[in-house]
């Protein structure tokens, strides 16, 4: 990975998919990359790479997906954002939405037991106190 | 003899008289024969034989084609961009290994079919990219896409921008 914390997007090329734009991309990469160090949490990770999938219900080819290289000590994970409501939202909304499915998706109890020497834990209230900082977490239940 | 000789002696045994390796040998055998069975057994796995005893795929095997047909006909062509202006790999570039994109830019142009193996993964995660979804449908009209979209990069303005211009994206080794 080229950063400890990589985002990335998977987004029909078109109006809808294009509120998951480099700018909301490249927001919460440098955020998490000038704030958080993997290693605080233990050595179980050295990277982990988050990919937005935005794309209408036809699409049968992405879908959520987490992997987690033991020997390379990385996480590459998928995660589908509700495309009717990215349909509906502002690029600032989207970014919301963006926000708090990173959090959840660390927030989750099943990713922590997959995840061994890393503490998850308080990697999730950091980021959620980042975001909080951040106003990213404002709107409730987008996602 | 001196006790210390006497130690060291080398005590002769009478020899017993050595048996046959009958048992191994058949053992081997027996072990060549079940896996021989077992290699008959899963090398034919994927025929059948219908009810006029005549032979037919497998069920399984079957099933497995038609998933594959099925996936055939629900294929991506896509487009990997710059997400950050910088340098990044160029296949096309002669000499030069790298080159110069702007946020945006195209750096590849790609078809994907459900269940293949998500080469796309390793660029994102490497390299500063997004993909993004141009067109969805059978695996001939993403591939007559894709095709289009490479032979036509040449002209893209970006591409017309660069001197010398380039044949095809930089992330696309070959023409298709």
């Amino acid at each position: 990975m080229y950063a400890p914390f990589v985002i990335s997007s998977i987004a029909d090329e078109n109006k809808v998919g294009k509120k998951v734009d480099a700018n909301n991309v490249l927001l919460i990469e440098e955020l998490l990359n000038q704030h958080l160090k993997l290693s605080t949490y233990g050595e179980g990770l050295t990277g982990i790479a988050f990919v937005y999938i935005v794309t209408p219900p036809i699409d049968i080819i992405h879908h959520d997906e987490i992997i987690y290289r033991a020997k390379k000590k990385e996480l590459y994970i998928e995660m589908r954002l509700p495309y009717e409501k990215v349909a509906t939202a502002s690029k600032a909304e989207v970014l919301q939405m963006m926000a708090q499915k990173y959090l959840q998706t660390f927030q989750d109890k099943s990713l922590w037991k997959k995840l061994k020497n890393f503490n998850c834990e308080g990697f999730s209230k950091d980021v959620q106190r980042l975001f909080e900082e951040q106003e990213w977490l404002n709107v409730v239940e987008f996602v | 003899m001196n006790t210390v000789s006497k130690k060291h002696q080398f005590k002769l045994e009478p020899k017993q008289p050595s048996q046959p390796p009958y048992k191994s040998v058949l053992l081997f055998i027996a072990l060549c024969c079940i896996l021989g069975l077992v290699a008959h057994w899963k090398g034919v796995d994927f025929l059948e034989m219908d009810d006029n005893g005549q032979p037919k795929l497998a069920t399984s095997r079957e099933k497995q084609m038609e998933q594959r047909l099925k996936r055939l006909q629900q294929c991506e062509q896509y487009v990997i961009r710059a997400k950050v202006s910088g340098y990044y790999p160029c296949y096309n570039c002669g000499k030069d290994t790298t080159i110069f994109l702007l946020a945006g830019e195209v750096w590849k142009y790609g078809v994907t079919i459900q269940g293949e193996n998500k080469r796309y993964r390793k660029w994102l995660e490497k390299m500063n990219l997004q993909y993004w979804v141009q067109n969805r449908g059978t695996i001939q009209t993403c591939l007559r896409r894709e095709t289009l979209k490479i032979y036509k990069y040449p002209l893209l303005p970006e591409n017309l921008r660069r001197k010398p211009p380039l044949i095809r994206p930089p992330g696309n080794k070959i023409d298709l």
